[in-house]
This record gives C-alpha cells, sequence and structure tokens, in this order.
C-alpha cells in the first residue's frame, strides 16, 4: 500500500510542476489592458490596447490622438484651422486661384466619395453639404420640416462639379463637400494601420458605434454586439464574431428629432432630398473600415433587396434590421456568427 | 449497513464537497450580464448591473415570456404553459445559477463577466 | 422463462409503474430538469436485482421505462431519454457493485446517484446546457438520501419474501 502511494507522489508531483511551468509561459508573455478615451467628428472615441511595454502605449495613444485630431480637422465643415486647407476652405475660400492643393488624405477622401458615387448609383453623393446644412438647421429647432423646394434650391451642387486633378489639387469651384460617410471610416482604418506598424495587434477600437478590431487576447475573436434599433437602453439585437474587422451600423436611430409625430433623422437620400426610410438600420462587416463606414451609409440609403444585389459584388457582409423588426443576413454571414 | 457502506457514503460526501469547493471559486457573486436563448441561440442580452426595475418580453415556443430583471436578479414572470414550471424557479443572479424552461424552449444563464466586447451603433 | 417467476416478475413491473407514476407528482429541484425524480421506483429494481439476478432486472429497468413512456411520458420525448439513460446508467452500476462486499444499501445508494448522473449528462448533451452541470452536488447529495432510503426499504421487503419463498 505504502509503494503505492508512493509511485502515485512521484508521478503526480512532476507533473504538478511541468503543468505550472508550462502555465507560466503561455501567460508570461499576456499583455495588459489600456483604454483611452477621445473626442473628435463629433463622436466619443473609444481605443483598447493590449500590451506589455507600457512606453509604447502612450506612443500609441499619442499617435492614435494625432490621427483623429488631424481628420477631424480635414473633414470639419463649419470651421477653418490655420495650418490645412479643410472642406470649410474648399466651400467658402475668397482665394482667387483655379485650383487648390489639398492634404493627401484629404484628396483620398474626395477620391473615394467620387469612386462611390458612380459605384453606388448615385446613392452616395458628398456633394449635398448644402442640403445637410438645411437639415441640420431645422433638427437643432426642432421646429418644422424643410421644404422640398427650400431643399432643391440649396441642391445647387453635384457631383460633376467636384474635379479633381494630379498633384493632390481641386477645382476651386466652391462645393460643400460632406465627407460625413466617409471621414470617421478612413481616419478608423488609419489607426488600425498604425497600430499594426508599431506592433500592436490586440486593439479593439470604438469610434462613436463605428468598430473595428485587431486580434483579441486569450481568445479567438472578439464579440461584438449591434444595437437594437428599438431599444432604449442599447440593447443588443444581434452579435457578431470575428478579428481583424470593421462593424460599422448606419441608422436612423441616434441623430433625429420628432416633429408632428414623425421622425426625422439626418441620413438624407440624394434623389429625395428626405430621410431614408427603406429600414431602421444596417450593419456592414468588412476588413477595411473605410469599406464599412461608406457601404453602411450606401445600404441603407437603397431598399433592402437592392441592397442585397449590391452587396453581393463586394468583399463585406450586412445585416439589416427592417421596418417590420426582422433581421436578415447577407449571404455570407456564417463566418461572423461562430466564435 | 456495514464497513464498505460506511466508506462508501463517507467518499461520496467528501467528493460532493469538493466540488461545491471548486464551484464556490467559480461562482462570483457580481452577475454581469443575463443570456436570454431560445432554441439554443441568444436572443437578449440583458445587463444587470442596471439597478432598474424593467421587464423584458421574448418570444417563447408557446407564446410571450415575461422576464423581469431587479436589482441584479432575473426570473421569468409570466409564462404560456401548463404548469408554469419557468416562473416558480424564481430568481437567479449567480453564475452558476439558470432558469430551464422546456415547454417554451428559453433557457436564462448568467455571466459574470462582460461576454461583448464592444457595440456597434 | 418458467410460468410462477414470470407473473411474479410482471407484479414487479407493475408495481414499479405504479411508484414511477407516483413519484411523477412531485416533480423536484423546482422543476429545472424536468423528468428528475424521486427515485423511489428504483426500490422495485433493487428487490429484482436480488432476488432474480442482474439480466432480470435489466429487464424489468427497461420495460419499466418503455411502459411509461407509453402511458406517460411518450416515447422518444425528452422526458423519456432521461428515464432512459438513468435507468440503464443505475441498473449497469448496481449490477456491477452486486458481487462487491457492499449490502443493499449501499448498493441501492449508488443506483440512485448513477441514476441521477445518467439523467444529467442526457440532459446536459440533449439540451446544450453545460451550466447544468452546477446542480451535480445537490443532486448527488439528495440521490444519497434517497439511496439509503429506498435500500432500507428493499432490505425489508427482501428478507419479508425470502422468508416466504
Amino acid at each position: 500500500m505504502q509503494e503505492k502511494i508512493n509511485k502515485i507522489i512521484w508521478i503526480l508531483v512532476p507533473l504538478l510542476i511541468v503543468g505550472l511551468l508550462i502555465c507560466h509561459i503561455i501567460f508570461k508573455n499576456e499583455g495588459k489592458e489600456y483604454t483611452r478615451n477621445f473626442f473628435y467628428m463629433d463622436t466619443y472615441i473609444y481605443v483598447k490596447l493590449y500590451e506589455t511595454d507600457s512606453k509604447k502605449v502612450e506612443q500609441a495613444f499619442q499617435g492614435i490622438e494625432t490621427i483623429y485630431q488631424e481628420y477631424h480637422k480635414l473633414a470639419d465643415r463649419y470651421q477653418s484651422y490655420d495650418d490645412i486647407v479643410n472642406l470649410y476652405t474648399i466651400h467658402n475660400n475668397t482665394l482667387e486661384v483655379d485650383t487648390i492643393t489639398l492634404d493627401q488624405r484629404l484628396y483620398d477622401m474626395i477620391s473615394y466619395g467620387k469612386e462611390w458615387y458612380d459605384k453606388s448609383n448615385g446613392k452616395l453623393d458628398i456633394s449635398m453639404g448644402n442640403v445637410l446644412d438645411v437639415w441640420k438647421q431645422y433638427r437643432d429647432n426642432q421646429n418644422g420640416i424643410p421644404t422640398i423646394e427650400e431643399l432643391k434650391q440649396n441642391d445647387r451642387s453635384n457631383i460633376e462639379d467636384i474635379i479633381l486633378l494630379e498633384n493632390n489639387q481641386i477645382k476651386n469651384n466652391h462645393v460643400n463637400i460632406d465627407l460625413g460617410a466617409i471621414a470617421k471610416g478612413y481616419a478608423t482604418e488609419m489607426v488600425g494601420e498604425y497600430l499594426e506598424s508599431i506592433g500592436i495587434f490586440n486593439y479593439l477600437i470604438n469610434a462613436g458605434g463605428n468598430v473595428k478590431v485587431g486580434i483579441p487576447q486569450n481568445k479567438n475573436k472578439f464579440s461584438i454586439g449591434i444595437e437594437d434599433p428599438n431599444s432604449k437602453q442599447g440593447e443588443i439585437c444581434k452579435i457578431v464574431y470575428g478579428k481583424n474587422i470593421s462593424v460599422v451600423t448606419s441608422g436612423g436611430y441616434e441623430r433625429y428629432y420628432e416633429y408632428n409625430g414623425q421622425k426625422y433623422h439626418h441620413i438624407i437620400d440624394p434623389d429625395t432630398l428626405m430621410p431614408a426610410n427603406h429600414m431602421k438600420s444596417v450593419t456592414v462587416i468588412t476588413d477595411d473600415s473605410r469599406l464599412g463606414d461608406i457601404l453602411s451609409t450606401i445600404l441603407f440609403l437603397m431598399p433592402i433587396e437592392e441592397g442585397q444585389m449590391f452587396i453581393e459584388n463586394e468583399n463585406a457582409e450586412a445585416i439589416w434590421y427592417n421596418n417590420e423588426n426582422q433581421i436578415i443576413t447577407s449571404s455570407g454571414m456564417n463566418q461572423y456568427e461562430q466564435k | 449497513m456495514n464497513k464498505s457502506d460506511l466508506k462508501l457514503i463517507v467518499s461520496i460526501l467528501g467528493i460532493t464537497i469538493l466540488f461545491l469547493i471548486i464551484f464556490s471559486m467559480i461562482q462570483k457573486q457580481e452577475a454581469k450580464t443575463a443570456l436570454i436563448y431560445y432554441q439554443n441561440e441568444v436572443v437578449q442580452i440583458i445587463d444587470l448591473t442596471q439597478n432598474e426595475q424593467r421587464d423584458y418580453i421574448v418570444e417563447g415556443e408557446n407564446g410571450p415570456v415575461v422576464i423581469e430583471v431587479n436589482k441584479g436578479k432575473i426570473r421569468v414572470k409570466q409564462e404560456e404553459s401548463p404548469l408554469h414550471i419557468c416562473s416558480k424557479q424564481g430568481y437567479i443572479s449567480k453564475n452558476t445559477e439558470m432558469i430551464v424552461c422546456l415547454p417554451n424552449k428559453i433557457v436564462i444563464q448568467i455571466e459574470a463577466k462582460n461576454i461583448i466586447d464592444t457595440v456597434a451603433r | 422463462m418458467e410460468y410462477k417467476k414470470r407473473t411474479r416478475l410482471s407484479m414487479f413491473l407493475a408495481l414499479s409503474i405504479l411508484l414511477s407514476i407516483i413519484e411523477s407528482f412531485f416533480p423536484i429541484f423546482g422543476g429545472i430538469i424536468p423528468g428528475m425524480k424521486l427515485g423511489i421506483a428504483n426500490i422495485i429494481i433493487v428487490i429484482v436485482l436480488f432476488l432474480y439476478g442482474r439480466k432480470d432486472a435489466f429487464l424489468v429497468a427497461i420495460l419499466r421505462v418503455f411502459l411509461m413512456g407509453m402511458l406517460r411520458t411518450g416515447i422518444f420525448s425528452i422526458t423519456f431519454f432521461f428515464s432512459l439513460t438513468g435507468s440503464l446508467f443505475s441498473v449497469g452500476i448496481m449490477a456491477l457493485l452486486c458481487k462487491t462486499k457492499l449490502s443493499i444499501i449501499g448498493i441501492s445508494i449508488m443506483g440512485s446517484i448513477f441514476h441521477s448522473i445518467g439523467q444529467m449528462i442526457t440532459a446536459i448533451l440533449i439540451l446544450k446546457i453545460p451550466n447544468l452541470i452546477f446542480y451535480l452536488p445537490f443532486m448527488i447529495l439528495f440521490s444519497l438520501i434517497t439511496g439509503m432510503f429506498t435500500g432500507y426499504l428493499a432490505k425489508q421487503s427482501i428478507q419479508h419474501i425470502q422468508k416466504r419463498l
């Protein structure tokens, strides 16, 4: 009996020690969690990093803030900044020049907008700044809705007036360009690229609901909830799982005002000049945040059936929440439904 | 009853106590989220850290099921079923407890951690 | 099978069904795992095991599950499968422990416990709720007690019957 016990101890104890060593090796390289918030582009931005080197973390947050700050300035339609040419400058400048030179990033965003105007048959229209301003005014005052005449009067410029030339130049046509469907996605994608360039791959970014994630620590995929458009307390209607993906939702339920019992939100259809009402929200999942941002806006502006066909040609998946409170997913959604 | 029986009972009690110790290490008091499953799929995720009393309605197999959340506890308040087994189970609030509602195919489980990393809005 | 034996086994089968029906009126554990029962029908299985042997105990146990299925739970319903695995685990372990030093009570305890374990495993697999395992310690304690109770009753019955045989 005594010998049996001895044998067992001789086997168990070394096993235990080996086990502990293995655990130590596996978990030793785990990074700590660091989070920080910023407020740019009219949005609350939340960033979470997992990193072992705390100095690198500080550098990273500075880098991230700079990116958001700069894209904020570039896409600002209401204010000018001394050192750069931004959307405000393009619209309001009194320079007597034929063309203006733009920051590469601004040029790229405008170019992207033009490209997607064609691809979306005009649904994505970055030249609608004036129309959006009219709506914003009414939304701020909450005292009525604009008439079609009023809106049409303000819809004077169109996409053809935005003319991009070589060497990052744009023709000085004073178009009121709006990059609302592009800037956030662009900035967030750049942040992702930046983090990976400095060797941080475990991150999570949520820029006002526009989500981009890298690789999680200690598990296979991140769990990203999609807000229920009907919820009053941020309830979730679906969870998607993924790594190195971007999840962007467009919906009328966050920024709207009520007048005479009707809701009027901020995503305006270029064809009707009114807020689109094909659905309550649509969420796009892609690996590139720029695509996610722009696609979610485009899909929100077209009927669901049209959207389902449209997305088949893109490297992305979508989840629609229709007006009858049903959830419709695109054909390749499966890959994001497993943990 | 003989000696072997007594040895058996003692070892059973021993194993049970061991289990309970392990469970108490796993069990956490601060329940954070409740997951509501219908037919094994998550249909609703409820944050239990909010203190308001709130009712949620979930579609069960036999009809709507009313679920009440109150101060970190959750229970089935009302359901369509012959024996009302679910509502009789009362409140749960710990991650080792659960409510199983076979007739309506609803299961309520509690997670002690945040199972959602972030929310896309 | 000899006429007398067949009649007696049938009576035991009928008794076990009667006990099953009676205990179906007392749902335990607040009905969390439907089909979880007190296990008093186990008394009969233990008696048959000690008076007639393993094969007959298995026979009565299986027949009981199927007959209860036809009468109450529905064949191939969830509760049916709980019952089936529970009974198989239960008779199985009791048959194995027959030749050991355990008394009737000890064997009955193990039978009860394994009946519960069998039901829990089935519940976890069919319902796909791994968290049910947290209820295991409580179920084991409960089965321990009911096992002692049924074991005692079985022992008394066996002694009583053996006097008459």
